[in-house]
């Protein structure tokens, strides 16, 4: 992004001089959904609060975009619903209290940013003002441009502006920096910390692990359309806080949990993985009781870590699953 | 009731309709007049083609001016309105414009009034600069309710093939097969409903493959208005546009079927 406003003060512009949309919570129960034999999302339940953000993290069929996909009412539940503040998300109320940013979704070349945003505009009943969208997006430059000439950059901050016109109380922003260089990612991050100060409540599905960190106040994880792992950034970077032990060994689970340190195990085939906070003492205990232990290797966990080990989690259980 | 839930009800309010539907009205206008492979087609195609065959090659003069000019105006009428709808639809389909429409709180039957709202003011203008070749080219002279009567023929010509261009916006795959589609259909249908010349000039059975195709109908009835022919094919002529317009609402009901099932 070209040029970075300072917006702290729009916070206090948005928070005070237009009331909130009050209400509360866009809410999963035992949400499914099915296209054909493949179960994209499965029995989720879930709810996202107003003046948070918490990112989707998933690798690609995760079901991140049906997920938000279902909020937004763009996609049928199978089963279950999905509400938004007690409205089911699809209908005309539900719809007027999410801003949207969908992934690779493009607006009409041939109308400039000025005339997309006062379009939009007219969807709410209070809209958020004209000047404050244009200044929170930095669009005063490129108002009478049409959105066809616009940078990448630039077309990503003018669907955020329509995501944000109608001032509602949550955001959907589905992938919204893939494309982006680091410099527009950062603006970008900046004017979501804007959003979340002024109470918006922030969805964002993410496969950038570095976005999720740095912007989330809490990360949900999702594999196979479950959800796998759902906590503080901390938290999940916690889960597999210290060691990584990836090894074959002959020592049964409730061996391997007593070690010091142990924190959980993951199945991945044959092998095991253990996360450990102590990995040393872990592993010279469990030779000293005599267990075989082969193909050992010992990493550093990060949320990178964290984030695949759950997933590999999932597929392992899975497969205990079929075969059970 | 409590303080918050009144606020909320009070601020969750919907915008007004007629507002919306204005706006994209609006916008409707600027985007088709702003895309060259739109407003250039559809109101270049009919005004030259009918200066050349009914003006310019006119011949004997006024009678075959006027004649063209009566199926001219609905050569104009299905190429706005199958522009407007066919490709425009498609083309916003495929690039997730109509997700946003979905996603926000505006009703989408706004952005169908809208879109068959510049579609007729396109014909409209296309037709006014047919009159204008007619009246001051080819010394076509009609009487006001003539004019009249074919302003409204081909306004209302819009709206079935409006229906049709949805259709096909709907159903095809990417926006570019829509383009050749749309194009596929139009100009058999002009060409062979007579549009361009009029259908006596082809072989005998070509009049036959001409009673089955909408084109003609509306052909028919312009050449009505102007005198042409007589009140008596009239009723057939309405009654194949009437079944017309039917099969078109089936086929853009089954096309928005085709793109709802997976959702």
């Amino acid at each position: 992004m070209e040029n970075v406003p300072n917006l702290s003060h729009l916070a206090d512009a948005v928070t005070g001089n237009i009331p909130l949309k009050t209400g509360n919570v866009i809410e999963y129960r035992g949400v499914s959904k099915r296209y054909g034999d493949k179960l994209a999302v499965d029995a989720l339940e879930l709810s996202f609060s107003a003046g948070a953000l918490t990112a989707l993290l998933g690798e690609n069929g995760a079901g991140k975009t049906t997920s938000v996909s279902m909020a937004l009412g763009l996609v049928r539940p199978t089963g279950g619903t999905v509400r938004i503040g007690g409205d089911i998300a699809g209908s005309p109320a539900a719809r007027s209290r999410v801003g949207a940013m969908l992934q690779s979704a493009e607006l009409p070349e041939q109308l400039t940013v000025a005339e997309h945003i006062r379009l939009f505009q007219t969807y709410y009943a209070a809209p958020m003002p004209f000047a404050d969208v244009v200044e929170m997006m930095g669009l005063e430059d490129i108002l009478n441009k049409r959105y066809g000439v616009l940078s990448g950059g630039q077309k990503r901050r003018t669907q955020l502006a329509l995501a944000l016109c109608g001032n509602s109380e949550f955001i959907i922003l589905d992938e919204p920096t893939v494309g982006l260089d680091i410099e527009a990612r950062h603006a970008f991050w900046q004017v979501i910390r804007t959003l979340i100060s002024a109470g918006r409540g922030v969805v964002l599905t993410t496969h950038y692990l570095e976005e999720a960190d740095a912007l989330a106040d809490r990360i949900v994880v999702l594999a196979g359309g479950r959800i796998v792992a759902d906590g503080t950034p901390a938290e999940i970077k916690a889960l597999s806080g210290g060691k990584l032990i990836d090894m074959r060994t002959d020592a049964a689970d409730s061996v391997l949990m007593a070690l010091p340190g142990a924190e959980k195990i993951i199945h991945v085939g044959e092998r095991i993985q253990l996360v450990t906070s102590d990995a040393e003492a872990a592993l010279r205990q469990l030779f000293a009781q005599g267990h075989s232990v082969v193909d050992l290797s010992v990493s550093k966990a990060g949320l990178e870590t964290a984030f695949l080990s759950l997933t590999q989690q999932h597929k392992s259980s899975k497969k205990i699953g079929e075969a059970a | 009731m409590s303080d918050t839930s009144m606020q909320y009800n009070q601020i969750a309010g919907r915008a007004p309709v007629g507002r919306i539907i204005w706006a994209e009205c609006k916008m409707e206008l600027l985007k088709a007049w702003r895309t060259p492979g739109f407003a250039l087609p559809t109101m270049l195609f009919p005004t030259v083609f009918y200066t050349i065959f009914g003006v310019v090659l006119g011949g004997t003069g006024v009678d075959r001016a006027t004649y063209m000019l009566a199926t001219y105006g609905i050569f104009a009428a299905m190429g706005t309105s199958l522009f407007a709808f066919g490709v425009a639809i498609a083309n916003e389909r495929d690039r997730g414009w109509l997700e946003i429409k979905r996603a926000a709180p505006m009703p989408f039957s706004a952005l169908l009034i809208a879109k068959l709202f510049m579609a007729m003011v396109f014909t409209f203008i296309v037709t006014m600069m047919l009159f204008a070749i007619a009246a001051y080219g080819g010394g076509v002279r009609l009487t006001a309710f003539t004019w009249l009567s074919l302003v409204g023929l081909n306004l209302f010509t819009t709206i079935p093939f409006a229906v049709l261009g949805l259709a096909i916006g709907l159903r095809a795959k990417a926006a570019s097969s829509a383009a050749a589609l749309t194009q596929l259909i139009y100009f058999p249908l002009s060409l062979l409903g007579g549009l361009w010349v009029p259908i006596s000039v082809f072989p005998k059975a070509f009049a036959t493959i001409a009673l089955a195709l909408p084109s003609f109908h509306f052909g028919e009835l312009a050449l009505t208005a102007i005198g042409i022919r007589t009140a008596e094919t009239m009723l057939i002529n309405i009654a194949a546009v009437g079944a017309f317009s039917i099969f078109v609402i089936f086929l853009a009901h089954r096309g928005w079927r085709y793109i709802d099932k997976d959702r």
